[in-house]
């Protein structure tokens, strides 16, 4: 397929380089060999149109999905070069400018879009080992959030907080432990009194809730500063209580993986966005443009 | 998963004393102490017009004996009638002008036998038929623990004997007991079977009567070996009641070609070819009877056997029935090449078996370097089956960069065919699972796929209603209708394209793979790799 877009592509500069040469002022849009680029343009444009409405119907024989993808991508670009040997690489007037803008927004917005299919996945396979299906992941995220409160209520027998306020000196111990790095040669913060179960609660109320409720400054969102929190949490928690920290820090791994995954899936279908609407605004355009050229013989 | 199976509670009724059993046929000569040794394995129970004594899918530990009345046994939904399809767009009319089809997920010829357990088979089609004195249903459940297979519905004031299983295995002792339920299997069920094998059924009345006189019915305990591959033919056979596993050793191990159930024939091949047996059969054993943990006596496969002699004797005459069987050996002999070909001597890691990726014949892997996460593959599934739904789940366990999706891998073991109270599982000759639509949606098959590939899905999915019959028990309030169907990925077998899954992938990520030679070509069976 690409050799046959490449040779296309020569064999269309070499056609328009000739006529060029022939005419002595270039070739223009409204030559035969003109309206024959632009005509091939435009069936490009309805063949790469053409595939959203092949993946509605994905089992039907009309060539494998693949093929339909590449083709989309080289003959997409071949248009490029089709358009440009249609009006001269000139912008012409307002509709064509908007031509223009449209058609090059399309397709860097569909390079980009090849590009993040390249390595977006690769990040996704390697960053997120838990990866789950898109249309699970709000739920998944819920169900982490009432996980941690059962596990929490297991733990302590409620997930209230029983002392008042939440700046103790407990938190703020937890929070210096956290974010404070550890002292040359010291191995382990000094373990301070455990105060549990209040501690685990306390560490509900004020790193996990907000955590679990998509807070943006949530502490628990860095993996470094989580692993520190726990560590610091274990040292004033009972050994008895370990294990349901070990499960907590475990699901807030989970969650920040879902969060990664739900963010480098935003970034692979961001490009979409773009991409689509624009390209049917474009097919619309062209449309019109061949209509109006055609039958007022001029820009409309 | 599938739905749970409470087992029915045994203790409505009237319990009766040996003395009484004594005076009802089936129990005459069976010893008085033996019953005593159970006091309260037997119950008369009286049921009125209507009432429900069991329903499909759910669990069963008894059998009944008729001793008066009469009962509807049916399968309780209307299946190739009446099915509300999907509705078709525009888009799908247009492309069935130019030949563009969704799969029909019914397959099956009408007028293909529907087993269940009872001393009647059901009509595909029909699916009902009447019970009356003398007739026993429950038999596998008892047994076997086996669910329910069919709704058992009084059609007139009934007495009834129900039985457990201690006392059942006494009865099967009894010489009178097995008298009668030989004579009613011959009058109500063998004629049936044996016109169930395709190559019986042309065969006139006068022959088919000779074949019915000249057949033994047999019994052997669950894990017993029916013939081994080599052994030289000397019968064919018939499944009465339980279930058959056929095996053949390969250079790469033993392979489990089928499991046949109630209806299904084998050892045809080996009397017309006159040639050794080519794969082993062995009687097995309910899966749930097998993992319920007490120790218990085996259960057993009632068999019919044609003998050599019989077979040549009746089937002489008949050309077409000889060319019939001539193909059907061919076609199997096919199917067992092309198992032959998908074992190739590896070493598996431990990775590699826990994930049983090596079961799969054609495993589907998604590369999830490529996956870009479209779900074009699940959609193309669900778009290419008529009733829309789904054979695929974009999740399951990874190996390596692969992805492994809950989609049937075509094992190489198919245990989900262990155990089906219907038959409605079975295994096609290019060796795909297929689930027929008289599924009762208990479950089983879902719970034996270890892979989680079978998804119970609610009748209304598939656009489905109740017969006429269910709904109007259902209105009494006493039945529970069938609310659920299994299926399976069925590998699109009737499309061209092959697996619409596979051919919707824009990113040449999803592949269906022979599992071993797929990973041995990768250098990847053999590596202890961890999940990623």
């Amino acid at each position: 397929m690409i050799r046959a877009v490449l040779i296309l592509g020569v064999g269309a500069t070499l056609l328009y380089l000739w006529d060029g040469a022939e005419r002595g002022h270039g070739s223009r849009g409204g030559t035969a060999l003109g309206l024959t680029f632009g005509g091939g343009a435009l069936a490009i444009m309805l063949f790469c149109a053409a595939l959203s409405l092949k993946r509605r119907v994905p089992h039907w024989r009309i060539g494998r999905a693949q093929a339909w993808l590449r083709g989309h991508v080289w003959f997409g670009l071949l248009s490029v070069l089709l358009v440009g040997l249609h009006s001269a690489f000139l912008a012409g007037g307002a509709l064509t400018f908007t031509l223009w803008l449209l058609l090059l927004t399309v397709t860097i917005s569909g390079l980009l879009g090849v590009l993040l299919q390249q390595f977006i996945p690769r990040l996704l396979l390697h960053a997120v080992p838990g990866e789950t299906l898109a249309q699970q992941l709000d739920r998944q995220l819920t169900n982490l959030r009432k996980l941690a409160e059962q596990i929490v209520t297991e733990a302590t027998g409620t997930v209230e907080p029983t002392g008042v306020g939440h700046t103790t000196t407990m938190v703020r111990e937890l929070a210096a432990a956290a974010y404070a790095p550890p002292a040359a040669g010291e191995v382990n913060p000094p373990a301070p009194t455990p105060v549990a179960p209040e501690a685990l609660r306390r560490f509900h109320h004020d790193y996990l809730v907000p955590f679990f409720r998509g807070t943006s400054a949530a502490p628990l969102l860095s993996r470094r500063r989580s692993d520190s929190l726990f560590a610091a949490l274990r040292t004033m928690t009972s050994p008895e209580q370990h294990p349901f920290i070990d499960e907590l820090a475990t699901l807030c791994e989970r969650r920040r993986q879902l969060l990664r995954q739900r963010r480098l899936m935003r970034i692979l279908f961001a490009w979409l966005i773009v991409h689509v609407p624009l390209s049917w605004g474009l097919l619309a355009l062209s449309i019109l443009h061949a209509v109006s050229a055609l039958r007022y013989g001029g820009d409309a | 998963m599938g739905k749970s199976m409470p087992l029915a509670t045994f203790s409505e009724g009237q319990l009766m004393t040996p003395g009484e059993l004594r005076q009802i046929d089936i129990f005459s000569d069976v010893d008085e102490k033996a019953l005593l040794k159970y006091p309260g394995a037997v119950r008369k129970r009286k049921f009125a017009a209507g009432d429900v004594i069991c329903r499909e899918g759910e669990g069963g530990t008894s059998a009944f004996y008729i001793v008066s009345g009469s009962a509807r046994v049916f399968i309780g939904r209307r299946l190739d009638a009446g099915r509300q399809r999907r509705r078709k767009g525009l888009i799908a009319r247009v492309g069935e002008m130019f030949g563009q089809r969704r799969l029909d997920r019914v397959s099956h010829a009408p007028g293909k036998l529907v087993p269940i357990d009872a001393t009647v088979d059901l009509k595909y089609g029909d699916l009902a038929a009447t019970l009356t004195p003398g007739d026993v249903f429950g038999e596998m459940s008892c047994l076997n623990l086996a669910p329910r297979s069919a709704t058992v519905v009084a059609e007139s004031q009934c007495e009834m004997i129900e039985v457990l299983r201690n006392v059942y295995e006494v009865l099967q002792r009894s010489k009178t007991f097995k008298a009668l339920m030989d004579q009613k299997y011959r009058e109500r069920a063998l004629d049936n079977h044996l016109r169930n094998v395709p190559v019986f059924e042309s065969l006139d009345p006068v022959a088919l009567a000779e074949l019915k006189t000249a057949c033994e019915l047999i019994s052997v305990e669950a894990g017993a070996v029916i013939f081994n591959e080599g052994d030289p033919p000397d019968a064919m056979y018939i499944i009465r009641v339980g279930q058959v596993r056929v095996s053949k050793h390969f250079p790469g191990g033993e392979r489990q070609l089928a499991y046949l159930t109630r209806g299904d024939h084998f050892g045809e091949t080996g009397l017309l070819r006159n040639a050794p047996r080519n794969a082993t059969c062995t009687a097995v054993d309910h899966p749930i009877a097998e993992a319920g943990g007490r120790k218990r006596r085996p259960a057993r496969v009632e068999l019919v056997r044609l003998s050599s002699e019989t077979f040549e004797r009746v089937i002489r005459g008949y050309p077409d029935v000889i060319r019939r069987l001539e193909e059907a050996a061919e076609k199997r002999v096919l199917s067992q090449v092309r198992a032959a070909l998908t074992i190739l001597p590896s070493v598996p890691s431990k990775h590699v078996e826990d994930l049983g990726l090596l079961q799969g014949q054609n495993l589907m892997l998604i590369d999830l370097e490529k996956c870009t996460r479209c779900d074009q593959c699940a959609k193309a599934c669900s778009e290419a089956h008529d009733d829309g739904i789904s054979r695929l789940i974009r999740e399951g366990p990874r190996y390596d960069r692969f992805l492994v999706p809950s989609s049937c891998r075509m094992c190489m073991d198919p245990v989900c065919m262990i155990g089906c109270p219907v038959g409605s599982i079975r295994r096609t000759e290019d060796l795909n699972i297929f689930i027929e639509d008289w599924c009762v949606g208990c479950g089983v098959c879902a719970k034996q796929c270890p892979y989680n590939s079978i998804q119970l899905h609610p009748l209304e999915a598939f656009g489905e209603e109740a017969t006429t019959e269910a709904k109007r028990v259902a209105e009494t309030g006493e039945v529970v209708e069938v609310t659920e169907r299994a299926v399976v990925c069925d590998q699109c077998s009737s499309l061209p394209t092959g697996p619409a899954c596979v051919y919707a992938c824009p990113h040449d990520a999803a592949v269906r793979v022979n599992a071993r030679q797929f990973l041995h070509g990768a250098g990847l069976a053999g590596d202890d790799r961890s999940a990623l």
